[in-house]
């Protein structure tokens, strides 16, 4: 399979502190690729590296992200623009806040392809109807004019969508897309990502803690533990035997698909912050399988795992 | 058919609002009114004798006086034909001048203060929230911090302190503007500069501090997320959102040129509201004083209104609510 992006060494520092511990991996076309994690693993900080957008506070201080074939690390702030909403598209967690309460839904989709394609406004507005029936908005021509707080949440997801896919992006990025609506809301635009993924052979890099979510819409997964990867591989293969005591956790605490969690709540300790980030293995004092070596020597990603009792066995 | 009925819901929503503000007004206006004939029965002096002068024995006179200004008819009665005229735009006659309306007395300051501060307003308007804009694109800049320095200087300077140093400036040192009088364009440049400079420094430190508030939002990750060029980001996604909460500022801030006309009236010897009203307090002449308290609750009422509409037409989430 041919890679779409390939990230490499993603060092990424807010002042003094490392969050992103050198992440790699690789993002296939038309592939989902799912990031899970508890919270403060670094998920959303990989998501908005992919885009350049973490705000003056970030500095990515090593690393590369090839995507079709340039390093968009390298790119200038105007090139970098045009790859954003243009070949990279990104959702977001929070329905209600991510839209502009003094716009209307139709108009924040069409903005899209005006900037990108020079459409005339009357054009992408057709257009924004288009993509507004594709995403499954019942009466689209009305709900055009809708501000986003006459939308439920789920129907302003839904939006987010139109305007993510009205590019037909190279890739999306869905930073846990489904996590702040209702459950049955929630199975309904995982089946719409779903959809919309097979119609444009899109890839989607989507980021949630929910491994129901995960085993329902991913091909691949990445575990994320205190700013590294900690295990990679199939959604198959890690759900059948994941070798990462974190990851074994991860899975048997799962609720199943449906069930709500706010947040991984339910491995014993708490997630360290990355300013004090233990030696050794980062997840060692809260390991039960832990050996002498954990807390004294990190242990590298070695074949899709970063354990050294894993690797050993 | 739902959205006809939609449609009417909205329409008599509107209508409900326009009433109820309407009435509010009326009744602010009316409790002015009681307010101001209510003073006047306590003020010293009996205008009548004040305007006799040394006339003041003719008592054919004084009673021809009293008749014509309805000082001799009972209080219940002089009130409610005070309303009515009031009603009609009418407020009695002035005392300083004999015989005159007061409506007549008032016509040249209503041409002049309302006129000077709204010109100070759209001229402040666009220049705080331009200079608001720059610094908080600059932030943490030395551009930033030598707008905000000036912005800082220009609150901390008391209206008189810059008066005074203008107008020596200009009386003495560079006689190129009028310090004083009304009529030529630039006779009224030093009274707009005292109103434009605090009222534009205010501005401008609310939108800087408005703008940094929005720029973190998610909705401007969004449309940064989306590949919109930086200008359309700060201009079209976030400034648009300050211009909401500004709304009430630039409301206040209105109201506060309205007054401060008063001042710069007094200051540059312009023939306004502020300058009449103070030359009617010292003369005596209260029916005019009334007239200009009664104007000034009125263009309040007006810009609290005007706000009120404003903000409808700012922020769609509150078109139907209120
Ligand atoms: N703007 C910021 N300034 C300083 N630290 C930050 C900032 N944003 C994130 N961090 C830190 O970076 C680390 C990773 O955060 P990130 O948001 O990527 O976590 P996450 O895995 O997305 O968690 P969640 O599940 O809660 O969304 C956290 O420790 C967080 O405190
Ligand atoms: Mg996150």
């Amino acid at each position: 399979m041919k890679a779409l992006l390939e990230v490499r060494d993603l060092r990424v520092s807010f002042g003094a502190t490392e969050v992103l511990d050198g992440i790699d991996f690789d993002v296939y076309e038309g592939e989902v690729l799912a990031i899970v994690g508890e919270s403060g693993s670094g998920k959303s900080v990989t998501a908005l590296s992919m885009m350049r957008l973490l705000g003056e506070s970030a500095e990515i201080t090593s690393g590369s992200l090839r995507f079709s074939g340039r390093d968009l690390l390298e790119l200038s702030e105007d090139e970098m623009r045009k790859v954003r909403g243009r070949e990279i598209a990104m959702i977001f967690q929070e329905p209600m806040s991510s839209l502009n309460p003094v716009y209307t839904a139709g108009f924040q989709v069409a903005e899209v392809l005006e900037e990108h394609f020079g459409y005339s406004r009357k054009a992408a507005l057709e257009k924004a109807r288009e993509l507004f029936e594709m995403v499954g908005i019942p009466a689209p021509e009305e709900r055009l004019r809708s501000y986003p707080h006459e939308l439920s949440g789920g129907m302003r997801q839904r939006v987010m969508i139109a305007m993510a896919m009205a590019s037909e992006p190279k890739l999306l990025v869905a930073d846990e897309p489904t996590t702040a609506l209702d459950v049955t809301i929630q199975a309904q635009i995982l089946a719409l990502m779903k959809d919309v993924r097979s119609r444009f052979g899109t890839s989607v890099l989507f980021i949630t803690h929910d491994m129901g979510v995960v085993a329902s819409i991913a091909d691949r997964m990445l575990v994320m533990y205190a700013g590294q990867i900690v295990e990679e591989g199939s959604v198959e293969s890690l759900f059948e035997s994941p070798r990462h005591p974190y990851t074994q956790r991860l899975l048997a605490c799962a609720p199943s698909i449906g069930e709500r969690k706010e947040r991984l709540s339910v491995i014993e300790g708490f997630a360290p912050s990355p300013d004090a980030y233990p030696g050794g293995c980062r997840f060692h004092p809260r390991c039960s399988e832990a050996i002498e070596r954990c807390s004294a020597e990190p242990p590298r990603l070695v074949r899709g795992v970063r354990c050294w009792v894993a690797e050993d066995s | 058919m739902h959205h006809v009925s939609l449609r009417a819901a909205t329409l008599r929503a509107v209508w409900r609002f326009a009433f109820r503000r309407v009435f509010g007004i009326v009744l602010v206006l009316f409790v002015a009114v009681v307010l101001t004939f209510g003073a006047l029965q306590y003020v010293p002096g009996d205008p009548i004798l004040i305007l006799l002068g040394d006339q003041s024995g003719d008592v054919e006179l004084e009673a021809r006086l009293r008749a014509e200004y309805g000082l001799d008819r009972p209080l219940t009665e002089q009130f409610v034909s005070y309303l009515g005229g009031v009603l009609r735009g009418d407020f009695g006659l002035s005392f300083r001048f004999a015989s005159t309306p007061v409506k007549d007395v008032l016509a040249t300051g209503l041409a002049i203060s309302p006129v000077l501060a709204l010109v100070a307003l759209v001229l402040s308007v666009p220049l705080g929230i331009g200079l608001g804009t720059f610094a908080a694109r600059r932030k943490g800049t030395l551009a930033d911090s030598l707008t905000m320095f000036v912005l800082v200087l220009g609150i901390s300077i008391p209206n008189f302190a810059l008066a005074s140093f203008l107008v020596y400036l200009f009386a003495v040192r560079v006689p190129l503007l009028p310090v004083a009088g009304w009529g030529t364009p630039a006779q009224a440049v030093l009274p707009l500069v005292l109103l434009i400079v605090p009222a534009m420094v205010y501005i401008g430190r609310l939108t800087r501090t408005y703008l940094l508030e929005v720029l973190q939002e998610d909705y401007i990750r969004t449309a940064r997320a989306k590949g919109l060029r930086e200008h359309l980001v700060i201009y079209r996604h976030a400034l648009r959102n300050t211009l909401v909460p500004l709304s009430t500022s630039i409301g206040i801030i209105f109201g506060g040129l309205l007054s401060g006309t008063f001042v710069v009236e007094t200051i540059f010897n312009i023939p306004g509201l502020g300058s009449l009203a103070i030359q009617s307090v010292f003369a005596r002449d209260y029916p005019v004083v009334m007239a200009v308290v009664l104007l000034y609750t009125l263009f309040y009422s007006l810009i609290n209104l005007g706000v009120d509409l404003l903000y409808g037409v700012l922020d769609p989430r509150i078109r139907l609510s209120s």
